[in-house]
């Protein structure tokens, strides 16, 4: 069976300088960049404020920072989302 | 205790007269002084008598001039406890109950089709200014589009630009406009009844399959903030720079708290504005793009299961966020839906939502079979949208100088209240049901 891909977070990133890289995200973060989900990418979120998003292996998250306003963010709720049609009228959960 | 009642009365000339002017009048008002009395009972002088024939079933013309018997409408006081007397003097006592329309719910047939809505929407008069969604881009941030489908429907080719185009990431999915017919062919075939000369472009958020999430009809909400970072580069640099306006139509969402983090988790989603997709709603927003989200379909008596019978503070999330125009259904009689979800929002995100009002539950693309209605507040966004769309087609109106922020504003002051006062807010319609021929003149169009 192949192997299933790593269970990933969601973090953001604040930079003052306009979008960063891959690596420059996963330094902000103290992971290596192969630990960043390059298929996701690096994500604006708020590109006026410096705000950028990527999602990082759960494994290697680093732990919440120790300074109440660091550089970056998470993990944040990355919730299932669904049509809000048809309406179902069973119990089933999606 | 007063009780509403129906007397059924003998014929009386005055019943006769006031029936027979009733028929030209409606204003016309009984004179309780010139029938029989009926003791205890206040016969209300505004409804005018209704012939009932010889009240049987196969019995006499129900005429004025021919019928035996009239149903007139009255009140009795009576004993907290008591019930009222069955017979009035010659009169039968009936009851008079409060009735309300029947609602809409999930399982309801279609209540009636795209051309009611267009209809409804004065479509025909919106079009007569020129606005019609001509070089404005409609983003269906949904399941994908399925161009063939649309074709069949519409009986041609809507516009549509693959180029600027959203494509998730993985496997390699469908070419723009090639999805499966689902959700999101729903959701683009309804942005078409008000704004047929839009350009659709493909957002198929629900259909990415990153790591940690997804199915065939839903994904998680990382899809959704990798699309939209998309859109912003895309709108400030790339494809969708070339167009007038862009529309993010969003028929989706969350149904319930538990598919989400803890209460009080600083990450959570549902309830917390700062979270990177909500900050990021208010982001697309302030560039220019008109961001429309359904409210949901958590709405009392008729709720989605998924809700799990949770309809109090139901709008959750980004449909929750001020910088978005959330939107609540009806049906084409202007009854809310009976799964519409209501306001106001989840503690701690922006109360007064819903916004606005579409309709929903009508006969339109069929993407789920012939004769099914598209339905959920997921169809009543799609064709706010073509509104928004529409309205867009004006040069004089260019995000530049009307920001989406302004724009629902005027939706809002604009919309046709239906319970309480005009232009204020309730939990049911927002501010009432869209109208576009009254934004467009409101903006001078």
């Amino acid at each position: 069976m192949p192997e299933s891909p790593p269970a990933v977070e969601l973090m953001t990133v604040t930079v003052p300088h306009g979008k960063p890289t891959l690596a420059e995200a996963a330094k902000q973060l103290g992971v290596a960049t192969e630990d960043v989900d390059a298929a996701f990418g690096v994500v604006p979120v708020d590109p006026d404020r410096g705000i950028y998003a990527v999602q990082v292996r759960a494994d290697r998250l680093p732990k919440q920072p120790e300074r109440p306003f660091s550089d970056y963010r998470g993990p944040w709720s990355n919730p299932p989302i669904a049509p809000l049609g048809p309406v179902q009228d069973d119990k089933k959960k999606n | 205790m007063r009780i509403p009642v129906i007397l059924v009365v003998p014929a009386h000339e005055h019943l006769r007269a006031i029936a027979s002017e009733a028929v030209n009048n409606p204003a016309v008002r009984l004179n309780p002084t010139e029938v029989p009395p009926y003791p205890d009972f206040q016969l209300d002088a505004s409804f005018a008598p209704v012939p009932l024939g010889s009240a049987q079933l196969g019995g006499l013309e129900a005429t004025p001039q021919q019928s035996q018997y009239f149903a007139v409408r009255g009140h009795i006081e009576t004993g907290d406890d008591a019930a009222p007397p069955e017979r009035a003097g010659d009169a039968g006592v009936f009851s008079d109950p409060q009735i309300r329309p029947m609602l809409t719910c999930g399982g309801s047939p279609p209540v009636g089709n795209a051309t009611t809505v267009a209809s409804l929407l004065h479509v025909t008069q919106v079009q007569a200014k020129h606005l019609d969604g001509k070089q404005v881009a409609v983003a269906i941030v949904d399941t994908g589009i399925n161009l063939q489908h649309l074709q069949q429907k519409i009986g041609h080719a809507p516009h549509f630009d693959g180029a600027a185009s959203w494509m998730p990431p993985g496997s390699p999915p469908p070419a723009p406009g090639s999805w499966p017919v689902n959700h999101g062919t729903m959701c683009a075939f309804d942005v078409l009844i008000a704004a047929p000369h839009a350009i659709l472009i493909d957002f198929p958020v629900l259909s990415a399959h990153y790591p940690g999430g997804g199915s065939i009809m839903s994904g998680t909400l990382s899809a959704a903030l990798a699309a939209y970072g998309f859109m912003l580069g895309s709108r400030a640099t790339g494809q969708l720079r070339k167009y007038h306006a862009v529309v993010a139509s969003n028929s989706w969402g969350i149904f319930h708290p538990t598919w989400d983090f803890p209460p009080g988790h600083p990450g959570r989603y549902c309830d917390n504005p700062n979270h990177p997709f909500n900050i990021q709603v208010g982001a697309v927003g302030r560039a220019g793009i008109d961001v429309i989200f359904a409210a949901g379909n958590c709405g009392a008596p008729c709720a989605d299961g998924r809700c799990q019978g949770r309809t109090t503070g139901a709008i959750m999330g980004a449909s929750a966020m001020p910088d978005v125009l959330t939107i609540a259904g009806c049906d084409t009689h202007d009854h809310r839906v009976g799964y519409s979800s209501q306001g106001p929002s989840i503690a701690n995100m922006y109360q007064y939502k819903p916004d606005i009002t579409s309709y929903t539950h009508f006969l339109g693309s069929e993407a789920f079979g012939i004769g099914t209605p598209d339905s959920g507040t997921s169809a009543a966004c799609p064709v706010t949208s073509g509104c928004v769309a529409a309205l867009r087609t004006s040069p004089k109106i260019p995000p530049t100088s009307l920001p989406p922020s302004a724009l629902f504003d005027i939706l809002r002051k604009t919309a046709r209240q239906q319970s309480g006062p005009p232009h204020s807010w309730n939990g049911d319609y927002g501010f009432g049901i869209i109208d576009p021929v009254a934004a467009a003149t409101a903006m001078h169009l």
